[in-house]
């Protein structure tokens, strides 16, 4: 990730995350599935409220299908990968996510304009 | 104008029941058998959002629905599954970019609201095709454009037959 490390932001548990997304402007949020307390779905989830413009990825240590698919149905995530993940495959869907929030970004603004 | 739903199940009888829970809640409907009858649809259609099975012969809805990302990158894309495991899902995610995913049989319900909450956009955003790569095009598009080119579209082909 190294060209993304320009304004890289880390944090060990979902709430902490939270607190991070209400006081800093974030792109792209990666979380953990598994984490004590809030779990990625959970935190994803919320992370909705407090930063709605910022895509969303998940990655999950072992295959819970029901986690991921509430991590789609009421999270948003844009790509969800497995660990150990792919180093490539973690910046392909981390392009694509940019890609599609400068998409959006874009055509927000144009329809404000319209 | 009603939301325009794209039903896409190998299944004539899935369709069937998809239909009537459809109607019911006022929307208008298309419906289509495989993967290349549903691109078929879009291409002449206006659609809002495509429901697709995963599971079906030649193409899957996995490979339907990325497509439909490809083209119509506006579409609302949803699978309804009734068999998936793993490995499609995390496609169907990473591939796809679905915003639903909902299992067979389904919870009315659910399944409603989670095509209305996904309609918005699609009529907001506009769901036209535009040419690829072309991000502008895919903003400044509006549902109505395609509406109204298609009116024109008509009276041409009419004027010219006269």
């Amino acid at each position: 990730m190294g060209c993304y490390s320009r304004r890289r932001r880390c944090r060990g548990s979902g709430v902490e995350g939270l607190e991070l997304l209400a006081n800093e402007e974030v792109d792209i949020i990666i979380s953990d599935m598994r984490m004590p307390k809030m779990d990625g779905a959970e935190f994803l989830r919320k992370s909705r409220a407090v930063a709605p413009n910022a895509m969303r990825i998940l990655l999950t240590g072992y295959a819970d299908m029901e986690a991921v698919i509430s991590a789609v149905n009421d999270a948003k995530i844009h790509s969800h990968l497995n660990k150990p993940w792919d180093d490539k495959l973690l910046e392909v869907a981390i392009n694509s996510a940019l890609d599609c929030k400068l998409k959006e970004g874009r055509r927000k603004k144009i329809m404000l304009e319209c | 104008m009603k939301p325009v739903v794209l039903l896409v199940d190998d299944e004539k009888s899935t369709r069937s029941a998809l239909r009537r829970v459809f109607k019911k809640n006022n929307f208008d409907i298309l419906e289509a058998g495989s993967g290349q009858v549903a691109l078929d649809v879009l291409e002449s259609n206006i659609v809002d959002v495509v429901v697709s099975d995963q599971r079906m012969p030649y193409m899957n809805g996995t490979k339907l629905l990325s497509q439909v990302k490809q083209t119509y990158p506006n579409v609302g894309r949803i699978m309804l599954s009734g068999q998936s495991d793993y490995d499609d899902l995390c496609e169907a995610i990473n591939e796809a970019s679905i915003y639903r995913f909902l299992h067979k049989p389904w919870d009315e319900e659910q399944l409603v609201s989670a095509v209305k909450e996904v309609v918005p956009s699609g009529i907001l955003n506009s769901d036209i095709k535009t040419s690829k790569g072309d991000a502008l095009g895919d903003v400044t598009s509006s549902r109505n454009n395609k509406v109204m080119a298609a009116i024109i579209k008509d009276a041409v082909i009419r004027h010219q037959a006269d």
